[in-house]
């Protein structure tokens, strides 16, 4: 009675087996995209986490590509009233732009990627002096840091640092160029 | 009636006496003075390359002292009589005439006698000998204009020292040395990276602020041996070092604020200068250093203060009330006059005044003034200032406003300093 049993179960094993590859093969091209989104969601999941993963390198590729293109949407810099350090919102001298929200943005995105860090480059126009034009830039770099932080963003992703009057983008003597130079800038690195 | 007429002439009398009292306020430093006439008319010698390398040193010199007008056109014999000399530079209209001869012995050692002759009262003021080799022929020439500028103008010449300074395109910035003239441009450092404010400590050894390591760091330069030390990079930002006694005053950022520390040799921090929330920035100290001279945004603008270091207490005096940025002082190294930087209307300034904050006026105007620093003879500023389209060093006659190109074009200027006498 047992060996009838066994044989039977063995035989219904053997027919659910050859059923199911049946099925599959009709619809392998759908089962492979299925498979290929399971592997990105691990994978992204994976990356995440900081697992090692079998699909490392898929995974970091697919990753640093979509944060690439969201460090591209960024605006990477914010511009400061002439001698001042303070965040605010400009709108002289052909600048008219919104400090704060260009800061929330890089807080939300420094968020989403626990992973990324920030430098923040202090830089000033050429008018001011050369030893109190870095102060000023350290100080234009450490408001920026400051926002941050108050967005939630830890203090040990945060580098600051000044460069002063010495890396002009433009090097006019007039009011736009000046106010083109009155800034941070945000590089992002891991 | 006899009373009228007296007191009448009596008013007579004083308005005459004032008048000319202004008369005589005529002084030196008035900008419109008739410059110095003098002929340079060249050395006699075998060595005809070294002859011509002294006159035009000599020349430059002179030129760039702001107090002569120098004639070149040499029409006499070197072997003519005293008299005829001196005939031939009144003719002329010159004031003083400048003359000698040179020898060369072995394509090295260099033997200069010079003559300065003042046609006037027809004497000779000056027969004197100098020595060097044929290397130092510039630096000959440099200790003849100063010995000439003694004798006519009566304060030792500034041209016997050097001015250390950064430029460079883009990221790189390096340390150069030129003369005080702008001659002889030597590169100090080569690394590749920003090096800036440079700063004469010693003799020998400047100190500057280098991006070499990433975050900005002070070093010490030893320019007779080449060795290069890190002094200080206990901050995000240290930005320069002068020196205090035996230690360095370092203004440097920390919590968020720049103030003005004392610190070692070896970069141990030994006490607070300033303890300020904002920016203490650009210290400088007389030089029995009993006070610092500093520039502090503590009340919302860039000013520039003297604080007493004698006094237990906070002392810092605000010196300059005019305008919103006023900027890089230094103190002359007589301890009298404060030269620095002032912002009036997007253009920039360099202003002089007492160490107390009286007699301020303004010396010359133009685009990126910075890092002005005085000569040892107290009466020249070396500065960085873009005037007419070229940027570059500029030295500036304190005395009568006349500033002179000493270098120019290559880049950004980012700081100097220059040095005391090089005897």
């Amino acid at each position: 009675m047992l060996r009838k049993c066994a044989l039977y179960s063995i035989v219904l094993l053997l027919m659910l087996t050859l059923s199911y590859g049946c099925s599959t093969s009709g619809n392998s091209k759908m089962l492979k995209a299925s498979q290929t989104d399971l592997n990105h969601k691990n994978s992204t999941s994976q990356n995440s986490l900081k697992y090692p993963s079998v699909n490392n390198l898929n995974t970091e590729e697919y990753a640093s590509k979509n944060i690439n293109l969201t460090i591209k949407s960024l605006k990477k810099e914010i511009h400061f009233k002439f001698n001042s350090a303070t965040i605010e919102n400009i709108d002289e001298y052909g600048i008219n732009e919104d400090s704060k929200n260009i800061l929330n943005n890089i807080a939300s995105f420094m968020a989403n990627h626990p992973s990324m860090k920030i430098r923040i480059e202090g830089n000033c126009d050429e008018r001011g002096t050369e030893e109190y034009n870095l102060a000023l830039g350290q100080k234009r770099a450490e408001s920026a840091k400051g926002y941050l932080i108050s967005k939630g963003i830890t203090p040990n992703r945060i580098e600051t640092i000044s460069y002063g009057e010495s890396q002009p983008v433009d090097f006019g003597h007039n009011n736009l160029a000046w106010s083109k130079n009155r800034r941070d800038y945000f590089v992002f690195y891991k | 009636m006899k009373k009228i007429i007296v007191l009448f002439v009596l008013f007579l009398i004083y308005l005459n006496l004032s008048a000319e009292a202004k008369v005589f306020q005529i002084t030196i430093d008035n900008p419109n003075y008739k410059p110095i006439g003098i002929g340079l008319w060249g050395f006699q010698s075998k060595d005809k390359s070294s002859a011509l390398i002294l006159k035009s040193t000599i020349e430059r010199d002179l030129r760039m002292s702001g107090f002569f007008y120098v004639d070149k056109t040499q029409h006499f014999s070197y072997d003519a009589p005293f008299s005829v000399v001196c005939g031939l530079s009144k003719i002329d209209n010159l004031d003083y005439a400048v003359y000698g001869n040179l020898i060369v012995e072995n394509n090295d050692s260099i033997y200069a006698n010079i003559k300065l002759v003042n046609s006037a009262n027809k004497t000779l003021m000056f027969n004197g000998s100098f020595y060097s080799n044929k290397e130092s022929l510039k630096w000959l020439g440099h200790r003849v204009s100063d010995k000439i500028i003694e004798y006519i103008t009566g304060v030792y010449g500034p041209f016997e020292s050097k001015i250390i300074f950064a430029r460079g395109k883009g990221k790189i910035r390096d340390i150069y040395a030129c003369d005080f003239n702008g001659e002889n441009i030597e590169r100090l450092t080569k690394w590749h990276t920003m090096n800036i404010l440079p700063k004469w400590i010693d003799k020998y050894e400047i100190s500057f602020l280098s991006y070499k390591y990433g975050k900005p760091s002070l070093f010490l330069f030893n320019i007779r041996t080449g060795k290069i030390r890190k002094l200080f990079s206990n901050s995000n930002l240290s930005i320069s070092a002068v020196k205090y006694k035996n230690n360095f005053a370092v203004p440097f950022s920390k919590n968020g604020d720049v103030d003005i520390y004392e610190v070692n040799r070896n970069g141990r921090i030994i006490k607070n200068f300033t303890h300020n929330y904002g920016i203490d920035v650009s210290p400088n100290f007389t030089s029995d250093y009993s006070k610092m001279v500093f520039v502090s945004n503590r009340t919302s603008s860039p000013q520039i203060y003297v604080k007493d270091l004698s006094s237990a207490f906070e002392s810092s005096i605000r010196l300059t009330f005019n305008g919103k940025y006023n900027s890089s002082p230094a103190l002359s190294p007589n301890n009298r006059k404060i030269a620095y930087i002032s912002i009036e209307k997007g253009k920039t300034a360099l202003k002089i005044m007492n160490i107390d904050g009286s007699e301020d006026k303004t010396v010359m105007t133009g685009y990126n003034l910075d890092s002005p620093s005085w000569s040892y003879d107290s009466r020249y500023v070396a500065i960085e200032a873009e005037m007419g389209g070229v940027r570059g060093i500029y030295i500036v006659n304190t005395l009568n406003n006349k500033y002179f190109l000493a270098m120019g074009g290559n880049g950004m200027y980012n700081g100097l300093s220059v040095s005391g006498r090089f005897r």
